[in-house]
């Protein structure tokens, strides 16, 4: 197995419960979720010698995982912004996160936050695998956590 | 709020069930062959349903062929991948960044998966897998007589959008004269149909569904485009004057990224942004 081979396939181990978190907002559950994560590494790992190295892995990745989640739903890749609407899998279990992330639009900026609290990814990562600036995920974060602030603090501590 | 906060809000909605399955990755990354049987059945189905158009008694010769294409066929979906990388070059060179979304194709695994016999012939389809999971496809209708490159044309599923490939640098020829084409398809060069009048036929159908606004989804659909296409001219005309109309026959000739691979028809579609 080669350097990139074993590159993706630590990447998988080490993020493949974040990945698919994350990608469950999308795809409306974990079963989904988790083949399109699948098959989004196998993709990977078979076109690995396209990876040039100009961003992350982990964002390549997600970006290829993303793309085979929408392609399983049947969604045209100009459509994206038509149907892209992440939300919990299960909102009961934090209502209250729900509502606050409810405020956030376009949905575009919920898929950010997701990123960045479920697959854990860097700002750079975020901006990467969404393909805008470090400058808009920055905003878009500071926003949501204002947002999300408004919402939550008043709950007071965590339960 | 904090970022640190907000990670405890989200920590009560993860799921951390550790359900991966690396080896499983492993095989789906390992998997164009079975999808080339996939794509094969697709092809027998619409080997199927096209025959009939042909409207030539033409019938479908061997519907599933597993066999490994001949090397000709090979070396013609691997200029592919060597036209493509000099086009990088050559975009890179005039100070353009080309994004590609496809992956090269591997030749080597190209399959025979279909034929349909018609009185002028056989129409070989060949299928290759791409290093990213998809299939390229060559619809074959002779061969040079002295390389045995295949004669036809072909493109790689999921490539359903060809109005960016009118933007990117033009490497071929632009003219839209029977002239020009002929210079590219010399009739000596076809041993199979022999008879120009089919050969020409073919070329005429084929052109006429390569436009840029074409939207192909898969070798069948082109197979059964092409095999419509090829009736109709049949039934029409059997002269040049059954041409598709001046500007289709140009822009699929300028499509032609370079001369090893003009008896293919290669259309990928890129992103050209300003370096």
């Amino acid at each position: 197995m080669d350097e990139r081979a074993r590159a993706i396939e630590e990447l998988y181990r080490e993020r493949y419960v974040g990945f698919r978190n994350a990608l469950a907002t999308v795809t409306g559950s974990y079963e989904s979720a988790r083949d399109a994560v699948q098959e989004g590494f196998a993709r990977a790992l078979a076109s690995r010698r396209q990876f040039r190295g100009d961003g992350s892995l982990a964002a390549w990745v997600w970006q290829i995982a993303f793309r085979a989640a929408l392609e399983a739903r049947g969604v045209p890749e100009a459509s994206i912004d038509d149907v892209l609407d992440p939300q919990l899998v299960a909102p009961e279990r934090h209502p209250s996160l729900t509502a606050a992330l409810a405020t956030l639009s376009p949905p575009r900026r919920r898929l950010i936050v997701f990123l960045r609290y479920f697959a854990d990814f860097s700002y750079a990562d975020i901006a990467t695998a969404c393909d805008v600036s470090e400058g808009t995920v920055a905003a878009t974060l500071a926003q949501a956590h204002q947002a999300l602030a408004e919402t939550l603090e008043p709950e007071g501590a965590l339960q | 709020m904090t970022d640190d906060l907000l990670e405890q809000h989200f920590s009560r909605v993860e799921n951390p069930l550790n359900d991966s399955d690396w080896l499983a990755v492993r095989r789906l990354a390992r998997r164009p062959r079975r999808r080339v049987a996939l794509v094969a059945l697709a092809a027998a189905a619409a080997a199927l349903l096209v025959a009939p158009a042909f409207g030539l008694g033409g019938r479908v010769l061997d519907l599933i062929r597993g066999d490994p294409a001949p090397t000709e066929v090979q070396t013609s979906f691997a200029a592919g991948n060597e036209s493509r990388e000099r086009l990088f070059e050559f975009a890179a060179a005039a100070g353009h960044e080309l994004h590609d979304r496809f992956s090269p194709v591997i030749a080597g695994e190209a399959r025979g998966v279909a034929a349909i016999e018609t009185p002028d012939g056989p129409i070989y389809l060949w299928v290759a897998p791409t290093e990213d999971g998809r299939q390229c496809w060559l619809i074959q209708a002779g061969e040079d007589s002295a390389t045995g490159r295949p004669y036809g044309g072909g493109s790689c599923d999921g490539i359903d959008r060809m109005s960016a490939s009118t933007t990117r640098p033009s490497l071929g020829s632009s003219s839209s004269s029977k002239a020009g084409l002929e210079s590219r398809f010399p009739s000596s060069a076809v041993t199979r149909w022999g008879r120009s009048r089919s050969r020409n036929r073919f070329t005429s159908s084929l052109l006429s569904v390569a436009t840029p606004t074409a939207r192909w989804s898969s070798a069948g659909r082109l197979l059964s485009e092409v095999a419509d296409r090829f009736g109709q001219e049949g039934r029409a005309s059997s002269t040049f004057s059954g041409w598709p109309s001046g500007l289709t026959l140009r822009i699929a000739l300028t499509r032609f990224p370079s001369a090893s691979i003009t008896n293919v028809v290669r259309l990928m579609p890129m992103y050209l942004r300003p370096a």
